[in-house]
């Protein structure tokens, strides 16, 4: 469930794209693609707590791409089919419904990798792109999720189970701090925010096997995404690029997020760095609000393609 | 380094019995709902299986004795140190990945 009242202008089994009205018409729409891991709820979990309508405050009318439960849908479906066919379709969607000819994305955590991809592929619709915790050199040093996958053995597991279940990512995830995850389990206070947030924690959607598994040999396998984002910084796009970091994402660590900066040498970049962990960021109400800050003066200002990297702003907290 | 796996079984299984007898004793504790993460944590200790992972069964069985949210506050931050800097290690890697694997094989023989 989303808190915030919103209209569903496409629905299709894999997917809906879901229209959340800016509550001041000043600013420019946002497409926001997020991850296939866990469901995009954690974005409007309250009134209160939401980033969507943070957004939504500032003048942004919000579309959301909401992925769906992959066994629901009925279909196998590949990393590919995601970027180049069910993104595109969601984007023309937005864009038809926006009278858009071009679109500022958000990509949030393996969202912003889906969005690399997708504008790689269809750059003219994408007008240029934020990215939340999204990670870019998946072979970092310390990177704990990135050693531990190289030395898994991914593909049997995924030919064996096919789907990959939910539930066994979140306790991976888990299984990275379990003894945080302990602790916030018993200080936080009851209330609409937790229930909210354990229910979220609790139905995470399957990953299709296939589409997992190329995810895995272009990020933390082959290390491909270096080479994407390079590409894309050839492509032609409105705004610099946003690169927002929490300090302390134990899932996405600032150094894969981080090598944005280095990658990015034709337009140029903005990062923003900010406490908090992975998830920590969209809940706690003071870093969701500079976020959303930060975005909304993003789109504020343009790039041009001839403008040399040495003239922009250097990485600074928000 | 390969785990021992009759010294991770008792090991696991000590672990379980101390958390649920704990729980069992302290049923109008607030912390009794966090039964279902320490259940989940209990099983990952024990299907990690590596020797190292005896000092972290040493910290956790100090949860017993925690009376205040402070204390665990506390206990859950020297832990999560100590178990982060275990995580960068390459022998503690390998044995994480040989008990996915050996998941893994056992689902493929289910």
């Amino acid at each position: 469930m989303f808190a915030t009242r919103h209209a569903a202008i496409y629905k299709q089994p894999l997917f809906t794209v879901r229209k959340f009205d800016a509550l001041k018409n000043e600013a420019p729409p946002l497409f926001i693609c997020y991850s296939l891991i866990n469901r995009a709820q954690i974005l409007d979990l309250t009134e209160e707590v939401s980033f969507i309508r943070t957004l939504n405050e500032k003048g942004h009318t919000v579309y959301l791409v909401d992925w769906h439960y992959v066994k629901q849908s009925g279909v196998t479906v590949t990393y590919q089919d995601y970027t180049e066919h069910y993104l595109k379709q969601a984007v023309e969607e937005t864009l038809h419904d926006s009278g858009l000819d071009r679109i500022s994305v958000v990509g949030i955590c393996q969202g912003g990798n889906l969005a690399t991809s997708y504008a790689l592929k269809y750059p003219a619709t994408v007008s240029a792109i934020a990215f939340i915790n999204t990670p870019f050199d998946f072979q970092t040093k310390n990177d704990a999720l990135s050693n531990l996958i190289k030395k898994m053995q991914v593909q049997d597991f995924i030919d064996v189970t096919g789907d990959v279940p939910g539930k066994m990512l979140t306790q991976f995830f888990i299984a990275l701090r379990p003894f945080q995850f302990i602790f916030k389990t018993v200080s936080n206070a009851d209330g609409d925010v937790k229930r909210a947030f354990d229910s979220w924690l609790q139905q995470p959607p399957d990953v299709a096997g296939t589409t997992l598994l190329t995810y895995l040999k272009l990020g933390y396998l082959h290390n491909d995404f270096p080479q994407l984002v390079t590409k894309l910084d050839q492509e032609s796009l409105e705004h610099p690029f946003l690169n927002i970091i929490a300090k302390d994402d134990h899932i996405v660590p600032f150094a894969a997020s981080n090598a944005l900066e280095r990658l990015i040498i034709r337009h140029s970049i903005e990062s923003c760095i900010v406490p908090g962990g992975h998830i920590g960021l969209f809940l706690d109400q003071k870093t969701r609000r500079e976020i959303c800050t930060r975005i909304s003066s993003w789109t504020q200002k343009k790039d041009s393609a001839d403008e040399l990297r040495s003239q922009q702003p250097a990485g600074n907290d928000c | 380094m390969n785990p021992d796996i009759e010294d991770i079984q008792k090991l696991g299984e000590e672990i379980l019995a101390s958390a649920a007898e704990w729980l069992l004793a302290n049923p109008s504790s607030p912390w009794h709902d966090l039964s279902k993460a320490l259940l989940n944590f209990f099983i990952y200790l024990y299907q990690c299986a590596f020797t190292a992972l005896k000092e972290i069964a040493e910290n956790a069985s100090a949860f017993a004795s925690l009376n205040s949210t402070e204390q665990l506050r506390q206990w859950s931050e020297r832990s999560q140190a100590y178990y982060t800097a275990l995580l960068q290690a390459e022998p503690f890697q390998e044995a994480f990945a040989a008990c996915f694997n050996a998941y893994t094989e056992y689902l493929r023989r289910a």
